[in-house]
């Protein structure tokens, strides 16, 4: 049986800790308790992405996830995206082609094509679009969305070659 | 919906005996991904004093094929799992494409297939690959296992046979068998949007006979059902595109599904007739290959 506790999570690779309640859920926990705003609360549930999250380098959604169900697991926001102020490849592609607008989408994008692009790092837009399917944009028409993934991928294909 | 859900106390058994337990008590209600529990406790549609994870009991997430060729899915096998699985795709092909249409990426990371057949919704998209490919599930319960098939499995919307403290432990999916094969697809307003009508169909074609065919339809009644009358026209005789197409018409005519946010009865019965002869006409091809 557990009730209010301090939890530890692992958050972009540091520890955080924070007084939750079973019942909580973990896009609260992360805006509201330790002021990580990026993940964003949308619909609600689990239709929208906004609040995509990785847990243990998966894509899911954390407006539907308890808090408490993932502590011990490797949490990754689009806070831990950058290195060093060193902006990831996707978000350098979504500004450079323009796959942002109003922007509250992005944050669940970048986690999902971050984490397909893991599996796949050759995908087809059609795959790309499958992909994020769970993430809606109300701006774009989705087509620079696709655009700043695929750009993406080829930078980040590019830069393993040179590894 | 509301924003926060009503306090609980959340538990996470190690076992199945400790999980079964825990879950005799009232207002008690299993989590496996936590997909459509979740989302029931914020519309307030259940009230839970306690929730039992099932997240922390090892070894439940398998998939694997038995000596008999059987398929065993886990308990906690996640539906991006079995669709992302080579074999379950080439034998199972129903089970493994109703696994990948239902939802998003996210979606299928967090769902267990289990877990969705276990909510027993109507328009669940794996249920008809489940009837059509004779599933049976493994309910590990107070006193003991017992096996329940998937046509007796499902009572009505969200019932099941499932008693209190019972838990489905695993699906077993038999062998497929020679000159077999199966297909599912859906009709939606989206590519993740609940289907209006979902089509499952599997084939044993012997030497130009049909000498089996399982037809499931989803979202056209209280639970998934087959087309009895339909199978027992196509059984035992020549393929025919002539033949598909009667059975296909009634299919559509011995359905009564309802008008809803979704679709329309007429709507649901004239999609019907087509996915069920292109469902077929589209098995019969795979097993040709």
């Amino acid at each position: 049986m557990m009730s209010k506790e301090i939890a530890t999570f692992s958050i972009n690779g540091a520890p955080y800790e924070a007084i939750v309640e079973p019942q909580m859920l973990l896009v609260d926990v992360l805006r509201d308790n330790l002021g990580m705003t990026g993940t964003k609360r949308v619909c609600g549930a689990g239709d929208c992405g906004a609040c995509t999250v990785l847990i243990d380098g998966k894509p899911i959604e954390a407006c539907i996830t308890l808090a408490v169900a993932v502590k011990g697991k490797s949490i990754e926001t689009v806070e831990g995206m950058a290195d060093n102020g060193n902006l990831h490849p996707l978000q350098q592609a979504f500004m450079d082609y323009g796959g942002t607008q109003c922007g509250y989408c992005t944050p669940g994008i970048l986690m999902t094509a971050q984490a397909y692009l893991e599996e796949n790092e050759n995908p087809t837009r059609r795959e790309v679009a499958e992909a994020l399917s769970g993430n809606l944009c109300r701006c774009t028409g989705y087509v620079k969305i696709i655009d700043s993934v695929m750009a993406a991928a080829e930078e980040m294909r590019s830069k393993g070659a040179v590894k | 919906m509301s924003r926060v859900l009503k306090p609980f106390e959340f538990h996470e058994p190690e076992t199945l005996e400790a999980a079964s337990v825990l879950l005799g008590a009232n207002k008690t209600f299993v989590m496996a991904g936590g997909v459509d529990l979740i989302l029931k406790l914020r519309l307030r549609a259940v009230e839970a004093s306690h929730v039992v994870s099932l997240q922390k009991i090892k070894g439940l997430d398998y998939l694997t094929v038995d000596d008999d060729g059987s398929l065993h899915v886990g308990a906690m096998a996640t539906m991006r799992a079995i669709e992302t699985n080579d074999l379950i795709a080439e034998s199972w092909t129903a089970f493994q494409e109703g696994n990948g249409i239902i939802g998003s990426l996210q979606t299928k990371v967090m769902s267990t297939a289990i877990g969705n057949l276990c909510t027993a919704t109507p328009v669940s998209d794996v249920t008809p690959a489940v009837l059509v490919l004779d599933g049976q599930f493994v309910i590990f319960g107070p006193s003991g296992e017992r096996i329940v098939g998937a046509e007796e499995f499902f009572t009505g919307i969200g019932k099941t046979v499932l008693e209190k403290g019972e838990i489905v432990k695993e699906l077993v999916l038999p062998p497929p068998r020679p000159g077999s094969g199966s297909i599912l697809s859906k009709i939606a307003k989206t590519h993740d949007d609940i289907s209006k009508v979902c089509v499952g169909v599997s084939v044993v074609v012997e030497e130009g006979l049909i000498s089996d065919i399982k037809i499931a339809l989803g979202a056209v009644a209280i639970t998934t059902v087959r087309a009895r009358e339909a199978e027992a026209l196509l059984k035992g005789n020549k393929i025919s595109d002539e033949l598909i197409d009667r059975a296909a018409a009634i299919a559509a005519d011995n359905i009564s599904p309802i008008t809803d946010v979704r679709s329309t009865k007429e709507y649901r019965k004239h999609i019907v007739k087509i996915m069920v002869r292109d469902n077929i006409k589209a098995v019969i091809e795979r097993v040709a290959k």
